[in-house]
């Protein structure tokens, strides 16, 4: 019974820990992500308070509301990526002919 | 299949003809453009931002021009302008005029780079061992807006030198008109340019052409004179894009492409607008 608790309370510590680094991960995602954004001139002003938030969940042990923000901020990060990628050829279907 | 190859090869070069147009082919267009979407404007009335294209609005903003907001800042600007450095310069040693807007922004062969007034405001600050001003308001603004006035009535006349450098620049401004930006996915010209006339909720969206011609502006909302750079940024966070730094290089490529759009008009600044 005591050894059936001790791995049951083991268990959970693991668990949390794989949380928190998988949190973790994906926060680091959205900050390279938006470093990226940043560098192609077209970082949201959405993105680093999402982060921000993520990071501030997490600290605070909110692991769930953590990983959502995060998830958020990581595809905010991801589209903005995206969108420089997209517009330096798409910009020139709007110049007026 | 040949024929097809063609076909694809025309197809290719009408999409991206646009892109490569010389820069005067681009004003001619660009001001065609305004000049079909608006054929009640009269002819340089474009200068008049969205008051050009909205008849009950300007009998308000005529009223407002009677007392206009600005005047203090023209003031104050003028004593700025006219208060000598530490070392006993003035703005005098750096313009041989306050009406300094026709030169505006030129490209600077020599160090490589578009310089607005503003920045040449600046820069004369910084050559007589003064602080700049702080880049979208307050000093800066006042100092443009005394310029701006005495400036009233010059034409724009933004020269693109035969330097691919300058080219270079202008085509970067020009880009970045076009670029769609932020988490609302929006380019300038899907508001000044397509939307023009139309409305984002309760606003009517300007006209780019004559955009560069009033400022700085008195803006009802800011309750605050503030620069072009300024309004660029203010653009930026609405569509919920990181603004560039006001009086850096994207900024003012951007006004010297869209000042060049504009070319042929007369500048008209300060300006007061919603």
């Amino acid at each position: 019974m005591f050894k059936g608790m001790i791995s049951a309370l083991a268990l959970g510590v693991v668990l949390t820990a794989t949380a928190s680094s998988s949190v973790e991960s994906v926060i680091a995602d959205a900050v390279a992500a938006n470093k990226q954004a940043k560098a192609l001139g077209h970082e949201w002003n959405v993105t680093g308070k999402a982060i921000k938030a993520a990071q501030a969940a997490l600290k605070a042990g909110n692991e769930a509301e953590a990983m959502e923000l995060a998830a958020q901020a990581k595809y905010m990060a991801e589209a903005s990526v995206y969108q420089a990628n997209d517009e330096k050829e798409a910009w020139k279907l709007r110049v007026p002919r | 299949m040949k024929k097809l190859t063609q076909l694809g090869i025309l197809v290719s070069v009408a999409v991206s003809a646009p892109a490569l147009a010389s820069p005067e082919q681009d004003r001619a267009t660009f001001e065609k453009f305004y000049e079909s979407r608006f054929p009640q404007v009269a002819e340089g009335d474009f200068i008049n931002g969205v008051y050009s294209i909205l008849p009950a609005a300007r009998e308000q903003w005529e009223a407002i021009e009677e007392f206009p907001p600005y005047e203090v800042a023209i003031e104050l600007g003028e004593e700025i302008y006219n208060t000598p450095f530490a070392n006993g310069k003035s703005f005098a040693d750096c313009f041989d005029t306050p009406a300094q807007r026709e030169n505006y922004p030129y490209w600077d062969s020599e160090r490589g780079k578009v310089v607005t007034m503003e920045a040449a405001i600046n820069e004369c600050l910084v050559e007589n061992g003064e602080k700049p001003f702080k880049t979208k308001k307050g000093k800066l603004a006042e100092v443009s807006a005394y310029m701006s006035y005495e400036s009233r009535g010059q034409t724009i006349n933004v020269q693109i030198p035969d330097d691919p450098a300058a080219l270079a620049a202008y085509e970067q401004g020009k880009q970045l008109y076009y670029t769609k930006n932020g988490q609302l996915n929006f380019a300038c010209s899907d508001c000044h340019m397509y939307g023009s006339g139309l409305n984002a909720r309760a606003e009517t969206m300007s006209p780019s052409l004559g955009h560069t011609s009033h400022w700085p502006v008195y803006r009802s909302k800011w309750q605050d004179m503030g620069t072009l750079h300024r309004r660029f940024a203010g653009c930026m966070t609405n569509v919920r894009a990181k603004p560039y730094k006001a009086l850096g290089e994207e900024y003012s490529n951007l006004e010297y492409f869209l000042t060049y759009m504009s070319n042929g008009l007369e500048f008209n600044g300060p300006g007061a607008r919603k």
